[in-house]
């Protein structure tokens, strides 16, 4: 017997490869932001 | 009896005198606990859900809801009267303050419940009889831990402008424990389950109280003084 | 430029280029992912978010875990730069925590056929996130920094304490509703390829944290500087 193939479901990686570094790219984006404000 | 304590009921007793002459945190959180109790029934579809399935929830969401009504307004009232900085200025320690403050507000709150209680069973047709002694036990351990927290941190919401807002959000993820023990006490109790199902949240229940009567008391001071 | 100016702006420099060696770190891990790591076999391609998963909610509790020991530590010492750490530490939890319950929901949908599951871990970093957010609320409403440092250490240790209390109560939830384990989101045991990238993973986000906790605590630092001279001029 053939063993099954594993599920289709490549879109929900995609979605979270690209949510987590939203994050941390919005995150760190707005830290420089309140830096440049305070800062220069 | 150790001075502290002495001193813990003194100030117990001036708040909670203060509070029965003016009686506003009482008033307003009894009534609120009744409006949620009115809106829980018509939230339900009874034909799908029998009313002892959500008993216990929604007793306790609505113990939980009133208490912080309750806890808000005692501090408010405090603040206006500007009573505090006059304790303050007394070489009261800052542990027997807490306490004072904490035995106030159980009686305020337990006050409350004690209205709720016999509404609740009025409205969702309730039979608490034999589960009466079970009940009152689980909803004093409850109730010690949440408003212990609660204290502490409406002595801190009151400085901000947004007290309303300020305590739930910090009070709520602290409420979780206490009341996630207090509905399985509860459902069991009614059920007419044995003791021995449980044991292990009333232990949880005991152990949150004590821990973080504790640290409250330890930690009211760095609240209070400058 | 006062000498507090100056660390200031050398710690921003610095966190920014931790944290930009953290991305691009996590670039490596994105490769690794998706061409070192060989498919689960029963959950697909979605397994592969467990590698972002995982790393993120360790983080945050870290993060959590040092808010909690910086909070204890300045209600004894009483030094404003522990109480600046634990700022920084908390927002940095903050986005690390939403990590996790972003990626845990989209890993959960594919695998267990539901958004939301009440499991140990997905519950606890809720309760963490709401913890972050009350601390940092309280802190967005106080002014005075000494009553900020110390109402916030008070919550902080408070929230640390709670984090066993909501484990423990998790768990006795758990073992009377016992959740059907369709798929375990980690294998008991791990093929060493997926070991690897999970340890890389790590690695990444926590040159993540460190470089995204020194620039947020060098803007803290600046903030205060800024601070006492308004104060100063009046």
């Amino acid at each position: 017997m053939l063993p099954a193939e594993p599920p289709h479901n490549a879109g929900y990686m995609v979605a979270a490869y690209i949510v987590a570094p939203v994050i941390l790219v919005g995150y760190l984006l707005s830290l420089v932001r309140r830096v440049r404000r305070v800062l220069r | 009896m150790p001075d502290g304590l002495r001193l813990a009921l003194v100030i117990a007793a001036k708040d909670i005198r203060a509070e029965l002459r003016s009686r506003t945190a009482l008033l307003s959180a009894t009534v609120f606990a009744a409006l949620v109790l009115v809106v829980f029934n018509f939230a339900r579809d009874p034909t799908v859900l029998g009313a002892t399935d959500l008993a216990p929830s929604v007793l306790w969401v609505t113990f939980a809801l009133a208490a912080m009504v309750a806890l808000n307004r005692a501090f408010t009232i405090e603040r206006e009267h500007g009573a505090l900085d006059g304790l303050l200025l007394a070489p009261v320690p800052r542990g027997s303050l807490f306490l004072g403050k904490l035995l106030a507000n159980l009686a305020f709150v337990g006050a409350v419940e004690a209205v709720t209680l016999p509404l609740f069973v009025l409205f969702f047709n309730v039979d608490l009889l034999a589960a009466l002694p079970g009940l009152l036990g689980v909803t004093a351990l409850a109730t010690v831990g949440f408003v212990s927290v609660g204290t502490i941190f409406s002595a801190m919401a009151v400085r901000t402008r947004f007290a309303e807002l300020m305590l739930p959000v910090l009070l709520l993820p602290f409420m979780v424990p206490p009341l996630i023990g207090a509905v399985q006490v509860t459902s069991r109790l009614l059920a007419g389950r044995p003791l021995s199902e449980m044991l292990g949240w009333l232990r949880l229940l005991a152990l949150y109280d004590v821990v973080f009567v504790t640290l409250c008391t330890m930690a009211f001071a760095a609240v209070v003084d400058e | 430029m006062t000498a507090t100016e100056r660390s200031a702006r050398a710690l921003t420099r610095r966190g920014l280029g931790i944290s930009l060696v953290g991305l691009a770190g996590l670039a490596g891990v994105y490769l690794l992912a998706i061409g070192y790591t060989p498919i689960e076999a029963r959950q697909g391609v979605a397994q592969k978010i467990f590698y972002l998963h995982v790393p993120a909610a360790w983080s945050a509790l870290i993060a959590f875990a040092l808010v909690g020991l910086s909070s204890a530590m300045y209600l004894w010492l009483h030094d404003p730069r522990l109480d600046r750490f634990a700022a920084s530490s908390a927002e940095v939890g903050v986005a690390f925590s939403a990590i996790m319950l972003t990626t845990g929901p989209i890993w959960a949908k594919p695998i267990w056929g539901t958004w939301w599951t009440w499991d140990a871990r997905l519950t606890l970093t809720l309760f963490l996130f709401f913890l972050f957010i009350g601390y940092l609320a309280l802190r967005a409403s106080l002014h005075d920094p000494a009553e900020r440092a110390r109402f916030s250490a008070v919550v902080g240790i408070l929230g640390m304490l709670l984090v066993p209390f909501i484990h423990l109560s998790v768990y006795l939830f758990r073992t009377l509703h016992p959740q059907p384990v369709v798929l375990k989101p980690s294998a008991p045991s791990l093929p060493p390829e997926m070991l690897r990238t999970l340890l890389v993973s790590t690695v990444v986000f926590t040159v993540l944290y460190i470089g995204l906790v020194t620039l947020r605590y060098g803007l803290a630092l600046a903030e205060d500087v800024r601070d006492e001279v308004m104060d100063a001029a009046g």
